[in-house]
């Protein structure tokens, strides 16, 4: 199966005043398309750096970081910013949603950013189906419940169709009925859609939603066992 | 779209003292340039009104005839009428009386009709037929509600209103010329000569003679046709303060633009981040900083040119005399400046969010 995802020797040094600071060690990683993996670790392992490097916030200092064909390493910050649009969604811990406007504004501008003037409704629907919010659109973020906002910035993510989803820790601010439920919807998006995501969270339970789960200790990856991704799903955006 | 007006709607305060400051702005520069060209069109308009042809003045006088303090013998009216091609000449001495705030015209009303053609339209009462006797226009009777018999106080002197004319026409206050040149303590001395010529023809002959030809040389000839542009060009300092009075005004909208978009996007970071991290480009997000500071300073202008309207409107009420003009062209300059001094005033703001980092934009709280 096709990796989506390819991470060879990376890694990443801050320099905090004179002090360099190593955050990501020599990271190899490889995801397939279609693939949930979860990564947990301790805070300050360097997951959320390795989650921003591959959706193209950060640079990397060293290594690649391919996304499909895309070297992110290799990349202008421009051309960064442009694979980003294209092919990733970010879900968020405190939902980052814009709270002046309405949850379908929310949906709209992601859309307007990408430019993306040909839109599939009938997907956009489905989705809004799937995560239950086909009543919940006109409303602002402050009057739905977390559950809901997230599941907002669930569609937010997926509304344009990115080949990646990095979820940074999404159920960190919810509640267990709510965590379950936004998980329960990112298992069945990534089932249904053949959608690949990668989470990072602390709860073993979350990562227990996920094929496959990556542990990083000290800017390392410390185990990564192999995928139970056996049989690819079907890709409903082909249709 | 939806965001911006959002952003707008979320810090009314703030959002209204921007607009403010834009209108502020907007209101100064029309206020000030509708009250000069008003007042010089209206003057000029007035001149022109008297239908002579050549405007004749000692040299260095101002054809801004308040500003004007240049006197000369009356006895050149003589010479000027044995000028091949000159037909009638009428002098006038001018003063400005700082208690009525207004010009007065010394005429002698037999020559000025010679010149003028219809002449002074008395609409009420008569022309003045002896000294201390004086005639208002209906602007000015109606803005200091004057009636006939009423008294004025014109250099420490009291004048009876003994007739009120058809506004339009030289000043909104005429005596008789040698009351005037008493008072002044000016006999025989005159401010201007107002010259009709003969025919269309003789006009360009006599203007160039007056320019060149002894004794006339060197005193100051204006055909009847430039007055405009000529008192335009003669106002002290016009440019120069018109010039003052924009910078001021774009000085004023640039800073409070800059401010608020610069607190605006300091309190936004975090939702430049999550921009950014939807794939926004640092130029989407340029473009979005300009386009709401472009909203609140096009209803900026909006509402100055509101405040403009109203406060021309409550100026005419108060003050029936003012004259105010405002083209359009300048509403178009104005507006433009505006905008200029709004893209001026959020293009470091706006750069300066397109640069932020997006992890750093992120953590923000």
């Amino acid at each position: 199966m096709q990796n989506i995802v390819t991470i060879n020797s990376l890694t990443k040094i801050y320099r905090i005043g004179k002090v360099d600071v190593p955050a990501l060690r020599g990271v190899d990683l490889q995801i397939k398309r279609g693939e949930f993996i979860a990564i947990m670790g301790p805070s300050g392992c360097g997951k959320s750096t390795l989650l921003h490097i591959m959706g193209g916030l950060l640079g990397p200092t060293s290594g690649d970081v391919l996304i499909e064909d895309k070297n992110l390493a290799r990349c202008s910050d421009r051309e960064r910013t442009e694979i980003r649009r294209a092919k990733i969604g970010f879900v968020f811990q405190r939902f980052n949603l814009f709270s002046t406007i309405s949850a379908r504004d929310n949906l709209q501008l992601a859309r307007q950013i990408r430019g993306n003037g040909s839109f599939d409704t009938h997907t956009v629907e489905e989705i809004l189906g799937v995560l239950g919010l086909q009543d919940k659109m006109d409303h602002k973020p402050l009057e739905l419940s977390g559950g809901e906002q997230q599941r907002v910035a669930l569609a937010r993510a997926l509304i344009n169709r990115p080949a990646l989803i990095l979820a940074d820790e999404p159920t960190g601010n919810l509640d267990t009925v709510n965590s379950q439920i936004v998980l329960s919807m990112l298992r069945d998006l990534n089932l249904r859609f053949n959608q690949t995501v990668v989470m990072i969270t602390h709860n073993s339970e979350a990562a227990s939603y996920a094929h496959r789960i990556v542990e990083m200790r000290d800017g390392q990856i410390l185990r990564q066992p192999r995928s139970e991704l056996l049989v690819e799903p079907e890709d409903i955006f082909s249709h | 779209m939806g965001l911006i007006i959002a952003n707008v709607k979320k810090r009314p305060t703030r959002t209204i003292v921007s607009i403010l400051a834009v209108s502020l702005g907007v209101v100064m520069i029309l206020l000030f340039v509708g009250l000069t060209q008003g007042m010089l069109k209206d003057s000029a308009y007035r001149t022109q009104n008297i239908k002579a042809d050549l405007l004749f003045q000692p040299p260095g006088s101002s054809l801004l005839l308040a500003l004007n303090n240049a006197t000369m013998p009356i006895r050149i009216k003589d010479k000027l009428l044995q000028v091949d091609g000159i037909q009638h000449v009428s002098p006038m001495l001018h003063q400005f009386s700082k208690q009525s705030f207004s010009l007065i015209f010394g005429i002698d009303p037999v020559s000025f009709n010679q010149v003028s053609g219809d002449g002074i339209i008395v609409m009420e009462g008569r022309i003045f037929q002896g000294p201390y006797e004086c005639i208002v226009d209906d602007v000015y009777q109606q803005s200091h509600h004057t009636k006939l018999g009423h008294t004025l106080n014109i250099l420490n002197h009291t004048f009876t209103v003994v007739g009120i004319f058809k506004a339009g026409i030289a000043a909104r206050i005429l005596v008789p010329l040698e009351t005037l040149q008493d008072l002044n303590d000016s006999k025989d001395k005159v401010s201007i000569f107002y010259i009709k010529c003969d025919a269309d023809s003789r006009i360009e002959p006599v203007y160039q003679h007056l320019l060149h030809v002894d004794p006339f040389k060197g005193y100051n000839v204006t055909r009847a046709s430039d007055i405009y542009k000529v008192m335009a060009s003669n106002l002290p300092g016009l440019k120069e303060f018109t010039a003052a009075i924009i910078v001021s005004a774009v000085l004023i909208s640039f800073l409070v633009i800059l401010l608020t978009m610069y607190t605006t996007i300091t309190e936004r970071t975090r939702e430049i981040g999550i921009l950014k991290s939807l794939g926004a480009s640092k130029g989407y997000i340029v473009n979005l900083i300009l386009k709401e500071s472009m909203l609140l300073t096009v209803i900026g202008v909006v509402v100055g040119l509101l405040l403009t309207f109203l406060a021309t409107r409550v100026l005419h009420v108060l003050y029936p005399s003012l004259p105010f003009e405002i083209r359009l062209e300048w509403i178009v300059y104005v507006a433009l400046i505006a905008l200029l001094s709004g893209i001026l005033g959020s293009t470091y703001p706006a750069y300066r969010a397109a640069r932020q980092d997006p992890v750093e934009a992120l953590m923000y709280e």
